[in-house]
């Protein structure tokens, strides 16, 4: 799971938080690869939001210690100004514009793009003059792209940034994203429900459940991990029982079950039972594999935490 | 240090709001002071005072409390730190405090050479925070003023840290520090020696050195709050 700290710009060693009433992030270790894009993806309350924020300093950890390009970001300018942190919900001052938010970053990030952030503008549409807090709930998302993508921070986060931006703008953002980070490459970690719609950004994927690490993997590796065998429920079942099982629905005599193994594997061991056999995408796995740990969570609650992280 | 300028620098994005709205609250306050004044005798017995000026101390004040509620979080989202901001908004007040002062201290200038408007009214500079010279009257003006601001700074970090409980918490608080000080001075029967300590501090101290030392540790009892707030 762990990574060596020559390619990465973030790591995450054994940390917890804990708020008053519970846990957000219970012993967590991993690290963001360098010069890679990261989604970090995981159930609403997953602990998403809370790991963000102790990566750009807002918040300091229970226990645990984290490192950005090797030292710790809380109040720490050096490191700071390195990090972007676009967050779900900015608050903007009262009377800022959208051109005043524009000046106040190219004044804190050293890498600022003006050029790019205008040509941003234009794309999605902006008026610089017009005040944020008027501004409806997409565009105030779209402000927190353009400032996240012409910062060209070397360490960008992004945390859930299409809130309210409708198909055609998530696309734009997402080509955007792709287009800059090919001209300027940096660690870009982005947390998001549409893994359909992201999937193929990503380089590297960190699945987080009730605070723990359920998947820390490149996608590559991924995409040829898990597959889904449907047939008869009897034969389904048989044949989930010889392999390892992640998640399994059945209607009627029908079964559908997403199993850990490789494609070709799987075409030769199902087609073999008779079964028929189709790639898992990553949405499916991941639904899956959250799936998994909730119903094992609620049949056996008393389980040792440590048996679910085994899994990745 | 530049990062702590570039800290100083956010407050005069878009300045209209901060720098103008206390100017237009204290000229009202100032225009309904000069009607009066000719208006009534007013100006006649006891040298015109007019406490009107305050108007302007607290707007500043209330400008303040706001910088740092609504500028901390969005400083923090471009990624300043805490300590940084903190310390670009205290060398941006020291700024302030000057610049009122100095206004203040040419508007009073003003005020004495036209016996006080033209109806004797003593608004800019009231009772003792007159002074003899123009540089005293730059501190006695300037020295409240950064008082005012940093008791405004302390209050918007109380907001940003403990929010709208730990507001009430400190206006309680304050209630019942200062109603049990006046309850013990009364107690001990010590109202006489206060007003006599009061009266024995010359103008400096009680117009420049108290505002400058309240300044000073309202600002060194707010930095510790500021660092663990959460935007």
């Amino acid at each position: 799971m762990a990574t060596g700290t020559t390619t990465a710009a973030v790591t995450v060693h054994d940390v917890t938080m804990r708020y008053r009433e519970h846990t957000a992030l219970d012993a967590v270790t991993t690290s963001f690869e360098k010069d890679a894009i990261t989604g970090l993806l995981g159930r609403n309350g997953a602990g998403k939001t809370t790991l963000m924020q102790l990566v750009s300093g807002h918040r300091v950890p229970t226990s645990g210690s984290i490192r950005v390009f090797g030292s710790s970001p809380y109040e720490h300018d050096a490191v700071l100004r390195d990090i972007c942190f676009i967050k779900e919900g900015q608050r903007y001052p009262d009377h800022f514009r959208i051109s005043d938010a524009l000046t106040a970053a190219a004044v804190l990030f050293p890498n600022w793009d003006a050029d790019l952030a205008a040509s941003l503008m234009r794309d999605f549409d902006l008026p610089a003059k017009r005040n944020i807090k008027k501004l409806s709930r997409g565009m105030t998302s779209a402000v927190g792209i353009v400032i996240g993508l012409a910062s060209r921070a070397p360490l960008t986060v992004f945390d859930e940034p299409y809130l309210g931006l409708d198909a055609v703008a998530r696309q734009l953002f997402y080509d955007r994203l792709l287009a800059d980070y090919a001209e300027s490459p940096r660690t870009v970690v982005l947390s998001t429900h549409l893994i359909e719609e992201i999937a193929p950004l990503l380089e590297r994927v960190l699945l987080i459940d009730r605070g723990r690490v359920l998947l820390d993997a490149d996608t590559e590796s991924l995409r040829d991990s898990a597959v889904t065998v449907t047939g008869p429920t009897d034969k389904v079942q048989a044949f989930a029982r010889r392999h390892e099982l992640l998640h399994a629905e059945s209607l009627g005599g029908h079964m559908r079950a997403v199993v850990r193994m490789g494609e070709a594997q799987g075409h030769r061991a199902a087609g073999a039972a008779g079964l028929s056999v189709e790639p898992t995408s990553l949405q499916q796995l991941i639904v899956a594999m959250s799936l998994q740990t909730s119903t094992e969570r609620a049949s056996r609650p008393l389980a040792p935490a440590a048996s679910l992280e085994e899994v990745s | 240090m530049n990062r702590v300028l570039q800290a100083a620098r956010l407050h005069l994005v878009n300045p209209l709001v901060s720098l103008g709205i206390p100017w237009l609250v204290v000229a009202i306050s100032f225009a309904i002071n000069i009607a009066v004044w000719h208006l009534t005798p007013a100006g006649e017995d006891d040298g015109g005072f007019s406490g009107g000026v305050l108007a302007l101390y607290i707007t500043v004040l209330v400008v303040y409390v706001q910088s740092v509620t609504h500028l901390l979080p969005f400083a923090m989202g471009l990624s300043v730190s805490r300590r940084t901001f903190y310390l670009g908004t205290a060398l941006f007040a020291v700024g302030q405090a000057l610049y009122y002062g100095i206004a203040i201290a040419v508007l009073v200038a003003i005020e004495n050479a036209t016996d006080g408007w033209g109806a004797g009214l003593s608004y800019w500079a009231p009772g003792p925070f007159e002074v003899d010279t123009f540089l005293l009257q730059v501190l006695a003006s300037g020295a409240p003023m950064l008082a005012f601001i940093f008791v405004g700074v302390g209050m918007g970090v109380v907001h940003q840290r403990y929010g709208q409980a730990g507001t009430w918490g400190l206006i309680i608080g304050t209630t019942v520090l200062f109603g049990g000080v006046s309850i013990l001075v009364t107690w001990l029967d010590a109202w006489a020696s206060v007003a006599t300590w009061f009266s024995e501090q010359s103008t400096a101290t009680l117009t420049i050195g108290l505002p400058a030392a309240l300044a000073l540790v309202v600002a060194l009892a707010s930095f510790p709050g500021i660092r663990r707030v959460v935007p």
